[in-house]
């Protein structure tokens, strides 16, 4: 078997090796591509500059641990950006790890932010069951739909956040950081379209072909997509983070995937040609 | 009764709900707002299920030592040694979220983020132009890889823009015409649901 031949059929451990020296590679000695901001993290970072102090951002934390990696670092970006413009933070979930995950992004930035306070800068409503029915009950009275508790089970109406916020729609703008369902599209159907409220929301890669309709049609303002539009965000806003970092090695694993891709390629044309020279009548295919 | 009781439920239910939406009278809005704290109190009871479905497989699996058995037997001391954690002291609670940060998250982002790998594997073996689709579906895939990450616009300025317009448009399209299509056959499902024309889900014919 000649080495076009095995083009064909390699062995996916072969695969794997070479994706790991790559990464290693690239990790250790980063090339330093050049990063340009896009036109979708431009105008997230531009809707969230251009609000006034004081105004109240939505983090609805729809996503678990295992999406961590590539959506928290356009989370904390965006974060530190709405702390920085001094805007008030709630945070809430459809997910039954969203609160723990809304922690876990205000536990790594208020340490950069010592005057905010709990209850008067941020607040993490946490978990609620219900998917899109809690949505909607945000929209007729949020104290009740939470009922009346926070994160941690004490209750909400000592904290001055909570002040004038009866319904969603009174927050500025909702940044969803979504991976699934609930997600995006729940939040189009019951709060940011009926009540007009503003959304970005933050995607992993693989959510953003199925979320672009909802961006051609205007019914959301922008979207951050994975490490990429985090890595985006942390040039934009000059928090640096992980995801700026990861830039490199993103690039050259799909780079190795595309060059696996086309040597697969290399082997089955040469295989079919082979078996058409040979008379074989050519590859089924 | 085991049959008709699910299903009669499930027809009031919906047809009430609809009629709220529908009227949108103050006199239905208690009916739409106690049907949807009802709803809020099933899908919390989802999570119980579950305990108990793995329970009783691992559970099982613990009693007749089953091979493996073992790792079931962890698992069914983590579950509720977890469970006990998160009861005393609630998230309060420094291990239970000690244990949830430095354990559970990294261990989830690490598999997670192994998936590379295998999306890696996949791509080599499935993207293959046997035809003229397939060649379409390769190239736009290449295109979007590179494309998206830093490495297409220090290759060329065009990559990126390519990316974006495959993305803005020919997806834009492909998905919309996917979501209408899924859309309207939510509805069709939920009327024959309401109806009591579909019973699968019930586990009946």
């Amino acid at each position: 078997m000649t080495i076009f031949e095995k083009l064909d059929s390699l062995d996916r451990r072969w695969v794997f090796a070479f994706q790991a020296l790559v990464f290693c590679i690239v990790i250790l000695k980063p090339v330093g591509l050049a990063l340009t901001v896009g036109d979708q993290v431009r105008t997230a970072y531009e809707t969230i500059d251009s609000l006034p102090a004081g105004s109240i951002v939505w983090f609805g934390t729809d996503y678990q641990a295992a999406n961590a990696a590539e959506l928290e670092p356009a989370a904390l970006a965006i974060l530190k950006h709405c702390f920085q413009k001094n805007l008030r933070v709630i945070g809430a979930s459809t997910w039954p790890e969203g609160g723990a995950m809304m922690a876990r992004l205000l536990n790594q930035v208020t340490p950069d932010f010592p005057d905010k306070e709990y209850g008067v800068d941020f607040l993490n409503l946490g978990y609620r069951p219900g998917g899109q029915v809690w949505l909607q009950q945000l929209t007729d009275d949020l104290p009740a739909a939470v009922g009346g508790v926070d994160h941690f089970g004490d209750p909400i109406s000592e904290y001055p956040i909570m002040d004038g916020l009866n319904k969603i729609q009174d927050v500025a703008l909702i940044v969803g950081i979504h991976v699934g369902t609930p997600g995006t599209p729940e939040y189009i159907r019951v709060i940011t379209d009926p009540h007009n409220v503003p959304m970005i929301t933050v995607l992993p890669a693989v959510s953003v072909a199925v979320t672009m309709p909802y961006l051609a049609s205007g019914q959301l303002v922008s979207i951050v997509a994975s490490l990429r539009g985090g890595a985006e965000y942390e040039l934009i806003s000059g928090f640096s983070g992980t995801a700026m970092t990861g830039m490199d090695s993103q690039s050259f694993m799909n780079l190795t995937i595309v060059i696996f891709v086309i040597l697969g390629n290399i082997g089955f044309f040469y295989n079919k040609y082979k078996k058409g020279a040979s008379g074989g009548g050519g590859a089924n295919v | 009764m085991k049959r008709e009781g699910p299903v009669a439920l499930l027809m009031i239910s919906g047809f009430l709900y609809i009629i709220s939406v529908i009227v949108a009278s103050p006199a239905m809005e208690p009916v739409a707002a106690t049907l949807d704290d009802w709803y809020k109190v099933v899908v919390g009871f989802i999570n119980l299920v579950g305990v108990i479905s793995l329970t009783q497989v691992n559970g099982r699996a613990v009693l007749r030592r089953s091979e493996g058995w073992f790792y079931n037997a962890i698992l069914l001391v983590v579950l509720y040694g977890y469970i006990i954690l998160g009861l005393v002291g609630g998230l309060h609670n420094v291990a239970f979220n000690l244990i949830y940060d430095n354990i559970l998250t990294p261990i989830l982002m690490t598999i997670f983020s192994t998936l590379t790998f295998w999306i890696g594997s996949a791509a080599y073996r499935a993207f293959r132009a046997k035809n003229a689709d397939a060649a379409i579906l390769l190239v736009a895939a290449v295109v979007v890889m590179i494309g998206r990450v830093t490495l297409g616009s220090a290759i060329s300025p065009a990559i990126p823009k390519a990316a974006e317009w495959i993305l803005n448009f020919p997806t834009v399209a492909g998905m919309r015409a996917i979501e209408m299509s899924a859309a309207i056959g939510g509805i069709v499902l939920a009327l024959r649901m309401i109806t009591g024309l579909e019973r699968s889900f019930m586990g009946f014919d």
